[in-house]
Formats: structure tokens, sequence, C-alpha cells
């Protein structure tokens, strides 16, 4: 992969398509406003995970209460229900005398088509496969009904974080704060522990995984990053246990220094880029984009969280600076969305220098699409921590709490 | 359905399942098909069959593909030549989807259809799907290639073996996955078979040395539990000289598992190699292993034993082995000394009643007296196995005195094992034995402290019942229970009643 060529065919592709987007669509129910908001149930309607499945054709959303909501896209783009179900329920662990929380920490997409589409859901400690078929409904019309077709439970000692199909369309991995578990789908009583980072003495524990995926076509490789800042991408070819990862990805140099600069090193999503040649990694400041070829250093550092560096103390007394937020790459790999607060997001161009900020709001007959103003109040409770683009559109679908929202650019502006 | 004119119809219900998601209903109505075809004239046959598979082969979707190749095997023997070449060319476009899953699910099924297939078929066409899908980008793929080269291979003479399949299997065993790497070390002695004896001894013997020093150890794993079938393949002198040598870097392996199916496997080669040899190239290495820090290895030596002895003699091995097994047998975790009793028998048998004396009957005693009561448990049967090696004299000679030792003993634990143990022991030893000298020991008891023993003397007299005679029963077995009718411990009332009631039958 020639980097320079990349750059240049990207900037090209910039000039002929802008960066100009428009809501589309909101989906959501509002939380019921008189419950006081210290009761458990006032954030069930919280979006927690965001996906569209490989063709576009299908929107999964996933909440804090266990349901998953599937849209799927009408003719004129759109999406509308197809069908929801309640993915998982809340357990006690009984044990550590903990509550096993019903929250949808991730969905993926079978990545390959099929007749009955099929996801993997997975909460704190147990993944399921679920597959949609279409069948006649009572009144003659086509209903949809959705199967648990597998259950993979009891691999993880701490919360999973991530799941992620291998190109193969046969296995997967599951990710822990401290461990990777390679699963079969066909095959939930056995699963192969592939990376571990469990110290001996866990006293002396320092780091844990946050996030992992597979290279969208090699079927030997994947990636997971860490709280410390880390990038490691393991080969499964060249051993039975990954512990010893191949490369190692660490930016040393964009550090801000100071009391938070841990805090913020840590990485809440890591992923390969759909062509499957670099990877970006999101911190709580930044976007860095990798060549898998440089260790030492990122490609690129996408910058748009500034103005948050003199207000870290605050994000920090209010906890906001834990917060994980996702990114998403568009279907040619050469743009990127991720979230922020007052519900802004931001799409960036991964090889250019264009940052298009935006709000995700609902346009009144008044209101002008609004961006975000650079001396606002920092609103943190208001965020886009869950993002997902569509695989080949430009349509990105975001989410802000409980609600939902659809934005896809502009076209009719474009140079021809 | 009517006869074999209509079998016909069944089909498109079954096609019908052979699209479906679920993997095990699409295998299960393949299974029917298969078992439908036998019911159809041939053209017939070709007719409907034939269409199925071309309106599998040509869906949408990778489901429906992925069952054409689990079928594509059964037409073949059926259809005219016509039709097969017809068959070939659909297989072919399935062995190129993009989609791994059929690929993999046409490599999976080409063992299938090589039996199928002529020798210039083969040949010509098979040939190239073989090393193309062992070149294939997916690990998945490739680790079934292996399998296909083993059935090419035995349909193709060893000339075109060498030039044909030879290089392709190579190649996997130098894959850069060891997951490929892994499926040649596993296969090698069908490959051997297949391959033909020349090929195997220039060519695949470098490649079986090569694994076992691979740098993963799940492939030097496999490669260990090997080493055994493949020396019967090839000369001793070779075995020797290139095996051997691996094997001894290979018993202190970094690994423990490789270790122990190494040890597991390497014992086999004495009686091959012969007696000299195996004294001077394998027995110290038999003895590291021996001595392994790890107890499986350990035991895994111990439990194939039965394979030296014949080769090197009672005598020389027994020296060595004592103190291993005597170490094995007061190891601290219960499950190797429970391993080790379970071998005791085995051992006996193979070293003899005198040896076994001296040095083995006191451990086993003492595993009468383990704080375990599993071995407790164990050592109970593994006395009932030694009589019926040994004999009812040597019971009564070397085992007896100790029971009754243990009669005694303080422990109520220990005095309970012997209870136990006249409960296994009384099924195979002589009546007279039971009579004159297990039941006295029973009947010592009746009177113990502990309502726990005076239980089980209840229970045991039951057994003893079945065995003496009547006349004893009568004179000491039914007093001593209504002595117990009237216990101050209830459990032991009720034990003693039923027991009386089998005395009544």
């Amino acid at each position: 992969v020639n980097v320079e060529e990349v750059i240049a065919k990207a900037n090209e592709y910039y000039e002929s398509n802008a960066s100009e987007w428009e809501f589309s669509q909101m989906f959501g129910e509002e939380d019921d406003p008189s419950s006081d908001s210290d009761t458990t149930g006032a954030e069930d309607n919280w979006i927690s995970s965001l996906a569209f499945d490989s063709t576009g054709r299908f929107l999964a959303v996933g909440y804090n209460c266990g349901q998953v909501v599937v849209l799927t896209q009408q003719e004129d783009q759109t999406y509308q229900l197809y069908t929801e179900f309640k993915s998982h329920d809340s357990e006690f662990d009984f044990l550590t005398s903990m509550e096993i929380e019903e929250k949808i920490n991730q969905i993926k997409w079978f990545p390959y088509d099929s007749c009955i589409p099929a996801l993997l859901t997975t909460n704190d400690k147990t993944i399921k496969l679920f597959k949609m078929l279409e069948k006649e409904g009572a009144e003659g019309g086509t209903e949809v009904v959705v199967k648990p077709k597998k259950v993979f439970e009891g691999a993880h000692a701490y919360n999973i974080n991530s799941v992620s199909f291998n190109s193969d369309g046969e296995t997967f991995i599951s990710t822990d704060d401290l461990r990777i578990n390679l699963w079969n789908l066909n095959i939930t009583t056995e699963a192969f522990g592939i990376v571990d980072i469990k110290p001996e003495n866990m006293d002396e524990l320092s780091e844990v995984i946050t996030s992992s995926s597979f290279h969208p076509k090699s079927c030997n490789l994947f990636v997971y990053s860490t709280s410390k800042g880390m990038i490691r991408m393991a080969d499964l070819r060249n051993s039975a246990l990954c512990d010893r990862y191949a490369k190692e990805f660490e930016d040393t140099e964009s550090d801000i220094g100071g009391f938070f600069q841990e805090l913020v090193t840590t990485i809440s999503d890591v992923k390969f880029s759909p062509d499957g040649n670099f990877i970006v990694s999101r911190d709580y400041l930044t976007m860095k984009i990798w060549d898998p070829r440089i260790e030492n250093k990122p490609l690129r550092v996408v910058k748009f969280h500034d103005h948050l560096v003199p207000k870290l103390c605050d994000l920090y007394e209010n906890d906001s600076i834990f917060d994980k937020f996702e990114c998403s790459w568009n279907g040619t790999s050469y743009r990127l969305l991720t979230g922020s607060y007052n519900n802004n997001f931001y799409i960036c161009d991964a090889f250019g220098s264009h940052v298009t900020p935006m709000c995700a709001v609902k346009p009144t007959a008044q209101q002008k699409p609004t961006f975000p103003h650079p001396n606002q109040h920092l609103e943190a409770s208001q965020k886009v921590l869950h993002t997902a683009w569509h695989p080949n559109q430009d349509i990105i679908a975001l989410g802000a709490k409980d609600f939902g929202y659809l934005y896809v650019r502009k076209t009719e502006n474009d140079p021809k | 359905v009517g006869g074999l004119e209509h079998a016909h119809i069944i089909i498109p219900l079954l096609e019908t399942l052979a699209r479906v998601e679920e993997t095990v209903v699409r295998e299960k109505a393949v299974e029917s098909l298969c078992l439908l075809s036998h019911q159809f004239t041939n053209e017939a046959f070709e007719e409907h069959y034939v269409a199925l598979l071309k309106r599998l082969v040509n869906g949408d979707w990778f489901t429906t593909k992925s069952s054409a190749c689990g079928i594509l095997h059964i037409a073949f023997s059926r259809v005219s030549p016509m039709a097969q070449t017809e068959l070939r060319s659909l297989y072919k476009t399935l062995c190129e989807e993009e989609t791994p899953m059929v690929r993999r699910s046409a490599c999976a099924n080409m063992k299938k259809l090589i039996p199928h297939m002529d020798k210039e078929v083969i040949k010509k066409e098979f040939v190239e799907i073989f090393k193309t899908f062992s070149k294939d980008e997916q690990d998945s793929v490739r680790l079934l290639a292996v399998e296909n080269g083993i059935v090419i291979a035995e349909k193709l003479n060893e000339e075109e073996n060498q030039q044909i399949v030879k290089p392709v299997i190579s190649a996997c065993a130098a894959d850069k996955s060891w997951r490929v790497r892994y499926m040649v070390a596993n296969t090698l002695c069908e490959l051997c078979s297949a391959l033909g004896k020349e090929i195997a001894q220039t060519d695949l013997l470098p490649i079986f040395v090569k694994l076992l020093k691979d740098s993963e150890a799940e492939v030097r794993s496999a490669s260990s539990s090997k080493v055994t079938a493949i020396a019967k393949i090839v000369p001793i002198e070779l075995t020797i000289r290139t095996i051997i040598p691996c094997i001894r870097a290979l018993t202190t392996d970094e690994s423990q598992h490789v270790r122990a199916a190494l040890a597991s496997d390497v014992m086999g080669l004495a009686p091959i190699i012969g007696k000299n040899h195996t004294t001077e190239h394998l027995l110290d290495l038999f003895l590291q292993l021996l001595k392994d820090e790890v107890p499986e290895v350990r035991l895994n030596i111990i439990g194939k034993l039965d394979q030296v002895t014949p080769v090197l003699g009672v005598d020389e091995l027994s020296q060595h082995l004592l103190p291993a097994i005597i170490e094995l047998a007061e190891d601290r975790q219960w499950r190797v000394r429970l391993a080790i009793i379970e071998y005791v028998p085995l051992l006996a048998q193979q070293l003899g009643a005198n040896f076994f004396n001296d040095k083995l009957g006191a451990l086993c005693m003492t595993f009468l007296g383990d704080c375990v009561y599993s071995i407790r448990d164990a050592a109970t049967k593994n006395l009932k196995k030694l009589t019926q090696v040994f004999g009812d004299s040597w019971f009564k000679t070397h085992i007896l005195p100790k029971v009754v030792e243990l009669s005694k003993h303080n422990n109520y634990l220990y005095r309970l094992t012997t209870l136990f143990s006249i409960n296994t022991l009384s099924s195979i030893v002589d009546s007279d034995i039971v009579t004159n000298d297990l039941l006295p020991i029973t009947l010592d008891l009746l009177n113990d402290r502990i309502a726990n023993i005076r239980l089980n003397v209840a229970k045991t007299l039951r057994l003893l019942i079945g065995v003496v005679d009547s006349g004893i029963v009568e004179a000491s077995i039914k007093p001593s229970l209504n002595k117990l009718l009237e216990d101050k411990d209830r459990d032991v009332r009720y034990f003693a009643s039923v027991a009386l009631k089998c005395c009544k039958q």
C-alpha cells in the first residue's frame, strides 16, 4: 500500500464529495420526564450500541434495557422499524453477589449477506447469536421472527467490551478487560483463550483491554487496544496463544502531559478501515490513524477536542473523562465519524485536514442547522457515544442518550 | 409415497430443507436425499437430482451453495458421463466462490468426490483445484486441503504423487499458519501410507522431524504422539539416526503438554527397535520423563510400561521404576496417587508376586490409610484386583495380617476401611477364608464404640450372608445381628433389621 497514493486519492475524493450533512431522521422514546433521575429505570431507553449490517439494509440499535431494535432501509433511504426483540435479561451472579446488567454493549452483524440475517449481541457476560426470519403472518403479510440461535456464556470472568466476526464466517472473538476468547459459531461449549493479560498478582494490575477487532479480510489478524494507549496486533497463525503480539503501536509524542495524561490516553475504540489498510484508534481527545507497518507513531492525528483540554479538571470531577466514545469509518475508508459532548459529532477527513463539526438535534422550522459554537458551555451529559456509518452510502447513525439520529450527506452541491 | 415413480415429490421438500440456515438441518436433508437417490431409475434420477443441484448452485445465498457441496458426490455414481462433466463444472464454480463458507464446504467435500473419479479426470481437473485450495487465503480452507491430499494420493501412483501431491504437502508443512502444520502432523501416518514407502522415507520423514521441532507447542504435541506410528514405517537405523535425537530434545521441551504427549507414545518405540537399541538410546529418555516435575508426564510413562517390560525385562526396569512409583504414590495431589493405584494391578501382573511383595505391598496398605476417601476406596478395589492376580494363598499370607491390624487402628476411618475391604473381597476369595478369617474380623467390630462402624458391620454381615454356609449364618451372624437390633443407635438398628431380612430369604 502506497500511502502517498492513498492520500492523493483521498484528496480527490474530498474535492468531489463535500462533507456537508443534513438531518434525515430521529428515532427513540423519551424517558418518562416525571421519573426521578436517580431511579434505575431512567436510563433504560438510552442507546448503548449501533450497527449497520454489511449491506446497509439493516441498522441495529441496542439499549441499556437489553432491547434491540432493528430498522430497515426504505426506498427513500430512510429507516423504518423492521423488528425488535429483548436480547438479554439482567441476571444475578450469586458468586459475586452482583447484578449482571442487560445493557447491550455491542452488536455486530454476520459479515456476509444471507437470506436469514444474523447478528451477535453481547452484554457484560453473555454473547448471543440471533437470526431474523421472515414468515407469513397471520393476516397474510410478512412478519419478522427473531430467534436466539446460540448462547455463548460462561467464558468471561470480566466484563465483555467487544465482539468481532472473523472474515472466515465461522469464528469470532469476544473480549473482556483481561482476556480475548476465540469461538466457533457452531460450538457454544468451548472457546479458546488466545490473549490473557491478567498478571499473576492482581495487585500489579495496571492495564486492561478496552476494545478489539478482526481484520475485515485477513482471517489471521486482529487488533486490540488497552487503557494505556497501546494497540497490539496479533496473528493467529503464529501461535496458539497470541500473548506475544506481532506488533505494538504506541504514540509517545502527542502527550499533553500533566495529571490527566494517563486518563486521556486510554483508547475507547480501535478498528481496521474497511479496506483493511489502516487502523484507527479513538482516545479521549483525538483519533489516530495508523499505518500497520509503522509502530512508533501514527500516520495522522486528528484533533477535534482541543477545546476540552482546559476543562479536563471539570470533566474529571463529573467523571466524564472516563466516557468511551466510538468512531466509525466510511465505506471508502476516507472519512471518520466520532461523537462528542453537547450532542456534537465530528466528521473528519482521515487523510486531509478538514473536520466538519455538527450537532445532533432535530431541526425545527425556525432553527437553522446548528454547528457547535466554539465557546459554548460544555454540557457533558449530552453526549454522542455511539456512532455507525452505512457501509456504502453516506448515511450516518448517532446515539445520544435515548435518541438516535440519522444524517445524510448533501449531494446536490457536488461538482459533477 | 406410492412407490418409485412418485419419490420425486419428496425432493422439493428436501430441497427446501437443504436451503435452511441451520447447518444441522441442511446436513440431515442432504442425508435423506442420499438415501432417496436409490429409489429412482437412472433417467428420473438424473433429471431431478441434477436439476436440484443446479438450482442450489445458482441460488443467491451462500447457504444453498454450501448445501450443494455436500450432495454433489452422491450424483456422480449414478449419472451419465455427460451429466458428470456438467456436475464437475458446477463444483468448479463453487470452488471459486468469493464467500469463504462456500469454499470451505467445497474443500471439505472434495475427499468425498475424489473416490468417484477416475485417475485421468483427477489429474486433469482436480489437481488444479487441490493446489489452489492449498494456497487459499483463508486458513480454514488451507487446513482442509491436507486431507484432500491423502485421498488424491491414494488414487495416484508413486511417481505421480512425487510430482503432484508431495510438493503440496511439503508446502503445507511449512505453512505460516500453525493450524495447517498441525493438520500435517496429525495426519502424517495416513499421508505416509497414501504416498507410499519411498516418499514416506525420503520426504515425509524429514518433514516429521521438522514438525517435532516446530515453533508452536501444539504442533510439537501432535507430532510427538505419532512417533511410534512413524517408526513402524521407516527402517530402524533411520529411526535411531533421525527421530531419536529429536525425542531427546523433546524430553526437555518447555511445554508440559508436549512432554506429556511424548510420554504417552514414546514407549512404543521399544518393541520396534529391540532390546539393545532401547537400552542404549531410549532407557535414559524414559528415566528422564519418569522424573519430570509434572505428574501427568510421569504417569503417562508408567501407563505404557507394558510395552517396555517384555523388551527390557522386569529386573532392569524395576530398579529404575520403583523410586518413581513411590514418589508418585506419595504425591501431594490425590488424583496422582489415585492414578498410581489404578496402575498397581497392571504392574503387579508384569512384575510378579515377589517383586510386588517386597516393594509395593507396603505401599498398597498405606493407600488403605490415605487421608482422602477416594484413595481409600480405590485401594480396597485394588486389593480385590491384586487378589485376583496373585491368588488366595498370597492374600492370606501377605494381606490378611495387615487387614487384621487395620481393624484395630485407633482412627475409626481406618477401621471403616477394613469393613469396605471385606465387602469387596468377600465376593472373590474362597468361602473358607471368608468364614475363618474375614468373618471374625467383622464380628470383632461388633462392639465398636463408633455407631458408624457398627452400622457398617451390619451391612457387611448382610453381604457375608450370601457367601457363607447357612450353618454359620445361624450360629454366628444371626445372633450378632440380633444383638445389633437392640443397639442404642437408630440407624444401626435399621441396617441390622435389613440384614436379618436377608437371613430369612
